[in-house]
């Protein structure tokens, strides 16, 4: 892990997200780049989602005397715990093409989870979470406010290449962390005592992750997982579950958004 | 990177390949297997010389069928000596479907992908790339190395540096699998009449990202038609390279209107060259 970005949403300052950040760097020195994304966006996402019935009220004014102490308290932050950082704001138009772009030239983007629904009355997470998630161009941390940095893996494997691709991007980003407590979860109601192509999947996890328990979760696979999962204290989820074909599932609340929502683990995204 | 799949024609067995695998896996203490295509579509002897030479007797036929499985369990032995005494952990997978498919899946759980450039899995001569290894870098779902004909250590990366992602996100596989090369010497390649401006597209933030994964990274900028100058820039090099290149574009429009440097570079030069798909 070499280049971090920190994106922050308008007025929402995430301790969470900083923290993460903070924590890799004791462990492998970085390079941070802070992102402020200006009111603006909010904008424009207020027409998208009225679309649907929600309206939005946007403060321009005061937004900016925000960001800018938001961006005082990030470089404070930074020097304060000997982080090599950088701080990209383009003026007043930061758009979300520019942050994609960014995120190519990025190992992972990092980002707080508790800001971006905050806004929203229902419990989906917000269609602008919803579009980091889907376009980045580098894997993603969506990190609560409180949590414990992972000292478990959780690998959520549906048997789709989209799975398997999160589970290799995330030994690469973290090779740090693949040493760590490892589980392999399958979830789905159906009887079948094996996972899909389960010799293929043990053949790769098992040589990236030392220490891995392989493990079939039966039953109603959204209320078994979340019992499970409670029981596993400091872990990170890695899903794949934002890909093309899954991202309907998202509105249905997918256990990846539960998970965010209910404000528990970090959790690791990627998808091609 | 922990699983290196190498892909070998057991009619037609490609020691550079195998070569190439095993300094690989030997380097970053990965697992190597060896995949051999069996396809039951493909033989040694041509259903047509079996149509036409008045017909085969059943004894015939078999002799040849037998002569294939001879050839490849050499193919096999061969593979199995080589990772014994290299001492590495390896295993052995024969394909014996329809090979593209069996390897495109095969690529899912695979952290990289190795053939030779010159597979065609077929009787005949195909202009380079033949349209097997088109076929592969196109469906692979894991980056893949495509190796010339003879093996030599690695000892200058070069990256093509277009101005797309698909090259900056390449780069990042690159740095992320071949861990073992990261203060090899880098040189990032671009040509100016891909955006006709002489500075790097995105430069700052491209130079931010390359500064922390190479440090000791060179930056040329070459003129004239990319594609040649290029090529003319690679061929002068001394030291043995290794190519890193974006995704391998096969879409519609692309190949209508430029043809992929990725083929170019495989016909022009002897080096290996490692492709990574994006979206």
């Amino acid at each position: 892990m070499k280049k971090v970005i920190l994106a922050f949403d308008g007025d929402n300052y995430s301790q969470g997200a900083f923290e993460f950040a903070r924590q890799m760097n004791e462990i492998e020195p970085l390079l941070l780049t802070g992102i402020f994304l200006p009111f603006t966006e909010y904008a424009n996402l207020s027409t998208l989602v009225s679309q649907t019935g929600l309206v939005y009220t946007v403060a321009q004014g005061s937004g900016k005397d925000i960001i800018d102490r938001n961006i005082l308290k990030f470089e404070g932050a930074c020097r304060k715990n000997n982080i090599e950082y950088r701080i990209h704001k383009d003026a007043d138009d930061f758009a979300l093409a520019e942050l994609k772009t960014e995120t190519w030239f990025a190992d992972l983007l990092i980002t707080g989870s508790e800001s971006f629904y905050q806004d929203a009355e229902s419990k989906t997470i917000n269609a602008f979470l919803r579009e980091i998630l889907h376009s980045a161009g580098c894997p993603v941390v969506v990190v609560p406010e409180k949590f414990e940095f992972p000292q478990n893996n959780i690998l959520a494997y549906d048997g789709t290449e989209s799975s398997v691709y999160a589970i290799k991007q995330f030994a690469y980003t973290f090779p740090f962390l693949t040493k760590n407590k490892t589980y392999l979860v399958y979830s789905k109601s159906d009887l079948e005592d094996t996972l899909p192509k389960q010799a293929n999947i043990e053949e790769l996890v098992a040589r990236h992750f030392t220490d891995l328990t392989v493990t079939k979760l039966n039953f109603n696979p959204k209320e078994s997982f979340d019992t499970w999962i409670n029981f596993k204290k400091g872990a990170i989820l890695v899903s794949g579950a934002f890909g093309r074909s899954l991202f309907s599932r998202i509105i249905k609340k997918s256990f990846t958004t539960n998970i965010i929502s209910d404000h528990k683990f970090p959790v690791f995204i990627a998808h091609r | 990177m922990k699983k290196i799949i190498a892909v070998f024609d057991g009619l037609k067995y490609s020691e550079s390949t195998q070569n190439f695998a095993i300094e690989i896996a030997n380097n970053s203490k990965a697992f190597l297997t060896g995949i051999f295509l069996e396809d039951f579509t493909y033989t040694s002897y041509k259903i047509h010389d079996l149509v036409y030479k008045e017909g085969v007797s059943a004894k015939e036929l078999r002799r040849y069928q037998e002569k294939d499985v001879e050839t490849r369990d050499k193919a096999t032995l061969l593979f199995d000596n080589a990772c014994k005494v290299a001492g590495i952990s390896y295993n052995i997978h024969h394909d014996r479907n329809i090979a593209i498919k069996e390897l495109t899946h095969e690529s899912i759980y695979a952290d990289l992908l190795i053939i030779d450039s010159r597979e065609t899995l077929s009787h005949y001569q195909e202009e380079m790339p033949a349209r097997f290894i088109q076929e592969i870098l196109a469906g692979t779902h894991c980056p893949a190395l495509v190796v010339p004909q003879t093996f030599l250590p690695i000892e200058k990366v070069a990256l093509l540096y277009d101005g797309d992602p698909a090259s900056v996100i390449a780069l990042k596989m690159f740095s992320y699998l071949f861990a073992f090369l990261k203060h090899i010497p880098l040189e990032i390649i671009s040509g100016k009449g891909w955006y006709g401006e002489m500075h790097l597209p995105d430069g700052m933030l491209m130079r931010e990202l390359i500064k922390r994964h190479y440090p000791g990274a060179t930056y040329t900028m070459l003129n004239g038609e990319p594609e040649k100058a290029i090529i003319t820039h690679l061929k002068r090099k001394n030291e043995n390279l290794l190519i890193v290149l974006g995704a391998y574009n096969r879409n519609t429009i692309s190949r209508w209107f430029r043809k992929s440097m990725a083929d170019t570079v495989m016909k022009e030069l002897k080096c290996p060259v490692f492709i990574a798909h994006s979206k």
